[in-house]
């Protein structure tokens, strides 16, 4: 289990530091801060590190490292899923970007949220609801005093995600369905690798102990009742998905409806994946062309396919040029474009992105010539985009029921958006 | 490790002349943009960054680089001095030749300062770009009065050093060298860049007409120009003795007028000492000469003097700068008068092994190792009195075994084991072995082997030194390797005459008692036990069954080799003794299946054996005969693989008997005779093929059966007489390969796609039979052939008689694309000469290629695909082009199975299409083919070949046919 826990600054400052176990010594952070971080390793090192026979588990938020210590056999992603739930954690105490300074300043309260998450290096409650209830240093406390008897039993009983009691002017569920996509294609168009990681967030402000009732067009739920209004519709083939704890999976597992519980505030209800009839919002065509040993000229055309009444923002499209690039000569029909040797690309930058419309790029290249020639290895073009109210899946949420005693109306917001994945990427 | 005291390769520093400005004066101050750079990038938090910052920098390197306007001599000077740090951080940098190019040419220090830093990082002996800047380095070495540029030059030569540069300027470094007007800084830096020219082409200079010109230099003032001199000198040396012998009055002079007149300008006093570095030199010059002292010449009596003067004068001062350098000079004259040996003074060999014995107890580690190290030396160069001598100093050696530092130790052991003969082996080897138990891993294994090695060639006894091999084992069984105790078993097995057989099986049985005995002591008692067990059967409680017990308590504890040995043994006692056969069974009987296939297999064999007759048991299961002894110890092999050494000047090394270069030359040096048990070590138990898991018999060491090289050998006579008729027959479908007065190689071919059949038909001309008449071909990955041969002149070699034919029918099938012509090698003995002549075989791309005919657009439009994949040359023929020789060309093309492309060609052009065949097949199975475009432009007396294929190696092999042919016009 999880021996230590620090964070590190760029410089290789310990800037806080917790030991759970004594099975690490403190100094075994020194060949971390060498290795690791003196050798500017870290950017590039794997998330995993086995140095003088101590385990270092890391990640980065902003300049700092959270470092996970251990000599035992864990289970990597148990402490990686731990450390991002820290940061989230963090983030929410002290704001998204908080820094160094931030964590100095609230060393009290940070050094309560690391005993209360791990007890004797195994992970316990991360959740920024239930914590928010009995850590709030330096915040005005909120009137639970009352509360403070039944704490125990509602984080150990059964449903530890909700406390009752809870009341709320207007009931409202606000649900976000955010959708990336991976592509892969290959030089002639066909498509090597595609993929739709989909989340649902959900944030709910409802009183009492409501049982939902979550339905998307899942196809085997859409195909089963053919009989209602559904008929002749077709579903989304998901190809497999997780839920947050609160679903019962009994349930879904017999009619596969998704009841469930929810928690009060944000949280995540559940996470998809589908590979099937995916429509990209984006179709390509590159030509880029290697003309002798000093010239590449570079033709892309990109069109939106999706609905004109929506429209793609912040699109970015990273075009590979040769490293001896001298010069690059641009034009665009719309957005900016520039060359960024760092990259060595084309960084091509639209604001706002129509559906159904297309732009244009042509690029004449010189290229420096090379002692000894190279052949370019014409890495993949890139693409990062982000399109509101558009699901590349398909999925689209076909209700949400709210059952409570006391029978209140809810008000229900759904909001669609659909990233690029980490990888939106043609060959050429 | 080593602590040389004063290291006399190291190059000597000058006085500060003005000469050299520091390189930190020509980036000025005001370069503000370098030195951002360089502090952003030490500032750069990550890798990534840092890279980030370099390739923005290098874009804009190249986006000024390729700018329109000329850049200033600043600008240029900085973004070279930007490329060079980038490179040195390890980025890839590979444009801006040009411009470095153009730096170094220039008129200005500054930039050619800058360029020649530039060219000796970022150009590579083979760039295409050197040939570009060959001519500036020319003009600064020969035609320029400047010393620095001049310096500049020589220095970037020596730190490039690639051949071709080697070769385009060796004769101007020397020039530069021999000139009278050349200042001592540049004389300097020329005789040093001359030393690493030399090394690297070295034959570059011919050795008696420059050793008049050497002879000169040495009778320069300048102590810097003699130092550098001196180094040149040993460089040449190395390899020629004899030019060079003329040198000897010139270095005793300088030596004596260092040491006995210590007169010498007071920049080249080293703490008090007149220039230890060419003192060194000086006196290692002279080692190449070992019979310089018998000469009886005039100057011996001045080296004398120097040598006593060193000898005597030396003294342990309170400097240790001048301690050393004393030292390091008085070393060298020990190993100087070591080298003399005999035929040196006997005053001085006295004094210099008083010396000897006084360092290696002195306190002081370097020198105790110098002494060691010496000593060794001079134990293994003579074999007199000096050997009786050095065994005085036995008890201190062995003291220096347990010295506080390892470097010292190997020392002592190496000394130890050149000193040790007949009369104090035993102790020598007790001591080792007494020595071996405190003894660190790092020495242990090279220990472990020169105890067996020492006791096998001194062994008193053969008791002795079974009992030694034993008491390796269980000091340090480990480090036993497999040949130590197969030695064992050898020696044990042919000397059948002697009770040694029984005593070693008494001692292993007592030892295989012990629970903890070493695996390799239970391997060696299995073999011993199984082999000689009987002999001692009858004794009180050793009985067959006892034996068998004693053996098998460690079956559970020893790895799947012994066990087979084991089990052998087993299997001999299965014979022996009928009352231990229902012991033995079940084992054989569970090994049936055990996941070792050998002890599988072993196990089967042997429970069948016992079926198949008593008789037929005894007779397999009888007692191994002796071994062969007529190879040599794999001890010595594995002895001599410890010795190999790259160093190129020091004469020990080229003398020194234990390295295997010099085994054979050096076997008077040597005071031992080979030891008689020199034998190879295979104990295999079984002769059939019972025997599986035992090392392959060592190879036979070259060099001891290589026939005398008496006879005369002849390679092949005219170059070019040998390329034409080669680029004849690529045209042509027979004619003659290569012809002189003794031998005809003619050839036949035939080429249907993929595939040809050639017919070489070798024939002798002379009036006198040939004897191991051969054709070699060497196999080449991208061609597959099959050969019909019926006189084996491609296998081990005929008998050729006089105007008899050799006939060879090559089937051939290219199998990949390539652009060499495979080799053919023709080698014969007449009874005065050996005859060898490397030729080639007219089997080129063209050879598979059929012909195509396209059209225009299509011709064009495959020529502009294949651009990419371009090899073109320009070539001079002898005459101009005229409409009948485009004529001859035409009919080439289509002699080399092209099709013409008539349309594109106007009348000084001639172009052609076809495509090789090749029997590789692709993904579906079908052969891949390789189109190839072939375009011959005329102008004047040249032709410009370019070829464009599918690949570029092809378009390399296609191109090159053609120039062939063409030349051969």
């Amino acid at each position: 289990m999880i021996s230590m826990l620090y964070l590190m600054n760029t410089k290789g400052d310990i800037v806080i530091s917790r030991q759970y176990r004594d099975d690490v010594s403190a100094s075994s952070t020194e060949s971390f801060r060498q290795k690791i971080v003196a050798a500017k390793e870290a950017s590039t090192s794997a998330p995993i590190r086995i140095l003088d026979s101590s385990t270092f588990i890391f990640t980065r938020h902003l300049n700092i490292y959270f470092v996970a210590v251990t000599r035992s056999n864990v289970n990597p992603s148990l402490v990686l899923e731990y450390l991002y739930q820290k940061i989230r954690v963090l983030q929410a105490y002290l704001g998204e970007k908080f820094t160094e300074d931030k964590v100095r300043n609230n060393f009290t309260l940070l050094y309560e949220l690391f005993d209360e998450t791990i007890d004797f290096g195994y992970p316990q409650n991360t959740s920024i609801d239930v914590l928010k209830m009995y850590i709030n240093l330096g915040k005005q406390r909120q009137k639970i005093a009352e509360d403070q008897g039944s704490l125990t039993s509602q984080i150990t009983g059964a449903i530890d995600w909700r406390r009752e009691g809870i009341r709320h002017k207007r009931n409202e569920v606000y649900i976000d369905v955010l959708e990336s996509v991976n592509l892969l294609l290959s030089a002639t168009g066909s498509v090597l690798r595609q993929e739709v990681t989909g989340s649902v967030m959900m944030n709910t402000k409802l009183t009492g102990m409501p049982e939902c009732k979550f339905g998307l067009n899942d196809k085997l739920v859409v195909e089963k009742d053919k009989n209602s209004a559904n008929a002749g519709k077709s579903g989304v083939s998901i190809d497999d998905c997780t839920f947050h704890r609160c679903v019962s999976l009994g349930r879904f597992d017999a009619d596969r409806t998704i009841t469930f519980i929810p928690p009060d505030g944000e949280f995540e209800l559940m996470k998809y994946r589908v590979t099937d009839n995916i429509n990209l919002p984006f179709r390509i065509i590159a030509a880029i062309q290697e003309d002798g040993q000093t010239r590449v000229s570079i033709n892309v055309k990109c069109t939106a396919t999706f609905s004109e009444k929506l429209f793609a923002s912040s699109v970015t499209l990273k075009i590979p040029v040769p490293n001896n690039t001298a010069k690059c000569k641009i034009k665009c029909t719309m957005g900016r474009a520039k060359y960024v040797p760092e990259e060595s690309s084309i960084v091509f930058r639209l604001k706002r992105f129509q559906g159904q419309s297309e732009c244009m790029l042509a690029a004449d290249v010189t290229l420096m010539p090379l002692v000894r020639a190279k052949a370019w290895s014409r890495p993949p073009l890139s693409l990062d985009f982000s399109v509101p109210m558009f699901t590349a899946s398909g999925v689209h949420v076909r209700f949400l029921k709210v059952f409570d005693k006391s029978g209140y109306t809810t008000n229900r917001w759904v909001r669609y958006i659909t990233k690029s994945g980490s990888s939106y990427c043609i060959r050429i | 490790m080593q602590y040389p005291v004063v290291d006399p390769n190291r190059p000597t520093l000058t006085s500060p002349a003005p000469l050299y400005r520091p390189l930190y004066l020509s980036i000025t101050s005001t370069a503000r943009g370098l030195q951002n750079f360089i502090s952003d990038l030490r500032n750069a938090k990550s890798k990534e960054d840092e890279s980030k910052r370099v390739s923005k920098e290098l874009a804009n390197i190249r986006s000024k680089f390729t700018a329109s306007g000329s850049l200033s001599s600043y600008q240029k000077k900085k973004y070279v001095w930007k490329l060079v740090y980038a490179f040195m951080l390890g980025y890839d940098v590979d444009f801006g030749h040009a411009e470095v190019v153009s730096l170094v040419g220039s008129a200005k220090y500054s930039e050619k300062q800058v360029g020649y830093v530039a060219m000796s990082l970022l150009l590579k002996a083979g760039d295409s770009m050197m040939n570009m800047i060959v001519n500036s380095i020319r003009n600064d070495l020969v035609g320029s009065y400047d010393d620095a540029a001049t310096s500049l030059a020589l220095t970037s030569i020596a730190n490039v050093s690639g051949i071709e540069l080697m070769q385009a300027l060796h004769v101007e470094v020397q020039r530069v060298l021999v000139s009278p007007n050349a200042t001592p800084a540049v004389r300097k830096k020329a005789a040093l860049c001359l030393l690493r020219l030399i090394r690297q082409l070295p034959d570059s200079i011919a050795s008696a007409d420059f050793a008049p010109h050497i002879s000169n230099l040495l009778q320069d003032r300048h102590m810097g120009v003699l130092t550098s001199t001196m180094s040149l000198l040993i460089g040449l040396t190395s390899k020629h003795e004899q030019e060079y012998e003329t040198m000897i009055p010139y270095a005793i002079h300088i030596l004596s007028t260092l040491v006995l007149k210590k007169s010498v300008s007071p920049d080249y006093l080293y703490y008090r000492t007149p220039s230890p570095w060419l003192q060194i030199k000086l006196l290692r010059f002279l080692q190449y000469y070992p019979e310089l002292m018998a000469s009886g010449q005039a100057y011996v009596a001045t080296l004398k003097q120097c040598l006593a003067r060193i000898l005597n004068d030396t003294d342990v001062s309170d400097s240790i700068n001048k301690s050393n350098a004393d030292h390091a000079v008085l070393f060298e004259a020990i190993s100087t008068i070591v080298v003399f040996g005999d035929s040196g003074d006997e005053d001085l060999q006295l004094a210099a092994m008083r010396l000897l014995g006084k360092f290696i107890s002195v306190r002081e580690p370097n020198i105790r190792y110098l002494g060691l190290m010496t000593m060794s030396r001079l134990a293994v160069l003579h074999n007199n009195t000096n050997k009786e001598q050095i065994k005085t100093f036995q008890s201190v050696v062995v003291h220096s075994l347990k010295d506080a530092d390892i470097s010292v130790r190997r020392r002592a052991l190496d000394l130890l084991f050149v000193m040790c003969d007949q009369t104090n082996a035993e102790s020598i080897v007790d001591e080792l072995i007494t020595y071996l138990v405190a003894a660190d891993a790092g020495i242990r294994e090279q220990m472990v082997l020169k105890i067996a090695v020492l006791a096998e060639k001194f062994a008193t006894s053969k008791k002795w030194y079974v009992d030694t091999i034993l008491k390796l084992i269980s000091i340090s069984g480990d480090q036993v390797s497999d040949s130590i105790w197969h030695r064992v078993i050898v020696i044990v097995t042919n000397n059948s005459d002697d009770d040694l057989q029984q005593y070693v099986a008494t001692t292993m049985f007592d030892v295989c008692s012990s629970k903890n005995a070493h695996v390799k002591a239970v391997a060696v008692g299995s073999y011993v036990l199984g082999e000689f067990g009987f002999l001692i059967a009858e004794e009180a409680g050793k009985s067959g069954e006892v034996q068998f017990q004693v053996l098998h308590q460690h079956w559970p504890l020893i790895d799947a080799n012994t066990q087979g040995i084991m089990l052998t043994a087993f299997a001999k006692m299965y014979n022996l003794y009928e009352e231990i056969r229902p012991i033995i069974d079940p084992i054989f009987a569970k090994l049936k299946t055990s996941v070792d296939v050998e002890l599988q297999q072993r196990s089967n064999e042997y429970r069948i054996l016992g079926s198949l007759g008593p008789e037929i048991m005894e007779d397999i299961l009888r007692e191994m005969p002796a071994f062969d002894t007529q190879k040599v110890s794999t001890l010595e092999i594995a002895l001599d693989q410890e010795h190999s050494d790259t160093h190129d000047v020091n004469v020990f090394k080229k003398k020194d008997p234990n390295s295997p270069a010099s085994k054979r030359g050096s076997k008077t040096a040597q005071q031992e005779p080979e030891p008689e048990i020199l034998v190879q070590a295979e104990p295999e138990p079984e002769p059939d093929l019972l025997d599986g898991f035992d090392d392959p018999p060592p190879a036979p060491i070259g060099g001891f059966d290589d026939p005398p090289l008496s006879k005369q050998a002849v390679t092949v006579g005219d170059p070019a007489a040998v390329a034409s008729s080669f680029a004849k027959l690529l045209s042509t479908p027979q004619g003659v390969l290569f012809q002189n007065e003794y031998v005809q190689v003619g050839v036949k071919q035939e080429f249907r796609g993929s595939q040809g059949r050639i017919q070489l038909f070798a024939g002798n001309m002379g009036a006198e039979s040939f004897t191991n008449f051969k054709l070699d071909m060497p196999q080449v990955p991208y061609l597959r052939t099959t050969v019909q041969d019926e006189m084996g002149a491609t296998g081990a070699g005929c008998t050729l008689a006089p105007k008899q034919q050799a006939r060879v029918m090559i089937m051939a099938e290219a199998i990949a694309p390539y652009c060499e012509a495979p080799g053919l090698t023709v080698t014969f003995e007449t009874s005065t000469t050996t005859h060898s002549y490397p030729l080639k075989l007219p089997i080129v791309p063209t050879s598979f290629t059929e012909p195509v005919t396209v059209d225009k657009a299509a011709f064009m439009g495959r020529w502009g695909q294949l651009a990419a994949k371009e090899s073109q040359e320009i070539i001079t023929v002898s005459r101009t082009v005229d409409p009948a020789m485009m004529q001859q060309v035409a009919a080439l093309l289509t002699g080399l199975k092209y099709g013409r492309c008539q349309e594109v060609d106007s009348p000084t052009t001639c172009s052609g299409c076809g495509t090789m065949k090749t029997g590789a097949k692709d993904g579906q199975g079908n052969p891949i083919s390789v189109g190839c475009l072939v375009r011959i432009e005329a102008n004047g007396d040249k032709f410009r070949v370019t070829a464009r294929t599918l690949h570029p190696v092809v378009s390399q092999g296609v191109k090159e046919t053609f120039c062939k042919v063409l030349k051969a016009l």
